[in-house]
């Protein structure tokens, strides 16, 4: 028995634990594999065959043991199943929470919830032909949820961390600075920012990573929403700015919100669900901190790789901070006539 | 100013990959990617980035190298006046533009700026 299989079967027998724990009766589990995911977090697919001969598949979210959680997230994985199942109260679409890992347990701190099928790659959603009807709609709900998620309340005892406009930007110079590079278009885009990023407004319960690429989608539409980990408290416009970041857009550029519809469709929808009106230049402002905020994860990746995590993957990573440079410049000057003195030129 | 890692980076993270095993697929894609950044970066960069440098002496002078000009240009806009200079984002597109034709030349955004009438 090699390594791997001897690891699979401690993970197996700690989720069987868990379910027993949680008050499931079962047989045993059955099909348990390692899903891609995210570089932090590991998810594992696998079904739960209950007493009665019947079959919950499952995925488990998990954080392994000893693996430090990520630096910009949520404290531990529990307190995510705690977002998840209160979102569901507002009729935002997630998993449900099957159970959650105790403390302690040997497959690490994570929960287990309900495997929904449909599309999360990005840019397959954007294009698969069955998604097509879909896509239409899904400006609109994505405001839908937004709203939604925005009005709730009930998250203020999760211990979230909580961040204003100021200290958002206050985050995102700090965090431009780490990595030690000069990048003058980052400079001008901070110095715009400062001067028109609105002052603290109201703060609501956010995603926090609220893009293509973190949904569910099937031919009926948005069936989940995944990857609450960057989830915090902040300004409204900070989910809906991100959703709009030109590198989620994809294959798509000319459709803003996710590469699949248009902002107006967006904002209509979340001011019918909110019942709060979205100001449209600080939307803008924050389609700009968001574009800059994509820039500084790329280029942190780039002092990361430099400071010895090589990999191929790091490296093109790295090198899309400039995907973002040019994404400032045309947010910042796009009425500049160098634009099309090179595009004529060319 | 080109980004790290350097294409000479590049070069050697792929050639590591390549002496170990390298997945068929989509491993293989990044790896091809990776050899296409440095490829544009030693025959583009070069005149793009001399381009760069006599600007840069126009907006904070003759002194210094490349990296010295830029990290005085950060500096300026950084505690600068305020106000957004013609010169200064005329410079500013113009080095983003050279950079995105080595890093990235189908960035979608930008393919579609290209072709716009």
């Amino acid at each position: 028995m090699n390594d791997a299989v001897a690891s699979n079967e401690v993970l197996a027998q700690a989720i069987l634990d868990a379910a027993h724990r949680a008050g499931f009766g079962t047989r045993g589990i059955e099909g348990l594999k390692r899903l891609s995911g995210g570089a932090s977090k590991e998810t594992w697919a696998f079904d739960l065959v209950l007493s009665d001969g019947g079959r919950r598949p499952l995925v488990l979210r998990r954080q392994p043991p000893g693996r430090r959680f990520a630096t910009q997230g949520l404290d531990n994985v529990a307190m995510e199943a705690a977002i998840v199942k209160l979102a569901a109260t507002a009729g935002v679409p997630v998993p449900g929470v099957a159970f959650e890992m105790p403390e302690g347990s040997v497959g690490g701190d994570g929960y287990a919830m309900d495997r929904i099928e449909g599309e999360t790659v990005g840019v397959r959603v954007l294009k698969a032909p069955e998604l097509a009807e879909a896509r239409r709609g899904m400006a609109r709900h994505c405001g839908e949820i937004l709203g939604r998620l925005h009005s709730l309340s009930g998250y203020e005892k999760l211990g979230l961390k909580a961040q204003g406009s100021r200290e958002a930007l206050a985050g995102l110079e700090a965090r431009y600075h780490d990595t030690l590079q000069d990048r003058p278009v980052f400079d001008l885009a901070l110095r715009w920012l400062r001067e028109n990023l609105p002052d603290e407004g109201e703060r609501v319960l956010l995603h926090g990573d609220f893009r293509n690429g973190n949904l569910i989608v099937g031919p009926d539409g948005i069936r989940a929403v995944l990857d609450w980990e960057l989830c915090h408290i902040g300004p409204r416009a900070y989910d809906l700015a991100w959703l709009c970041v030109p590198s989620w857009r994809f294959q798509r550029p000319e459709l803003p919100v996710g590469g699949f519809g248009q902002r107006e469709d967006l904002i209509r929808a979340y001011e019918t669900a909110s019942n709060v009106s979205v100001d449209r230049a600080e939307l803008h402002a924050w389609e700009v901190f968001q574009t800059m905020n994509w820039g500084v994860m790329c280029a942190g990746v780039a002092k990361a790789f430099m400071d010895g995590a090589r990999t191929i993957e790091g490296a093109i990573i790295a090198r899309r901070a400039s995907e973002t440079e040019f994404d400032l410049m045309r947010l910042l000057a796009p009425d500049n006539s160098i634009w099309s003195e090179v595009r004529n030129a060319g | 100013m080109q980004d790290k890692p350097s294409a000479e980076l590049l070069i050697a993270e792929v050639k590591n990959a390549l002496g170990t095993a390298i997945a068929l697929g989509f491993a293989q894609k990044v790896a091809a990617n990776a050899l296409g950044i440095a490829q544009r970066e030693y025959g583009l960069a070069p005149r793009s980035l001399a381009q760069e440098f006599d600007r840069l002496e126009t907006l904070v002078g003759s002194e210094g190298d490349l990296a010295e000009r830029n990290r005085r240009l950060s500096e300026d806009i950084r505690y600068g006046s305020g106000k957004f200079d013609d010169v200064l984002v005329r410079h500013l597109i113009l080095t983003t533009l050279a950079k995105i034709e080595v890093d990235q030349p189908t960035y979608p955004p930008y393919l579609a700026w290209k072709n716009e009438k």
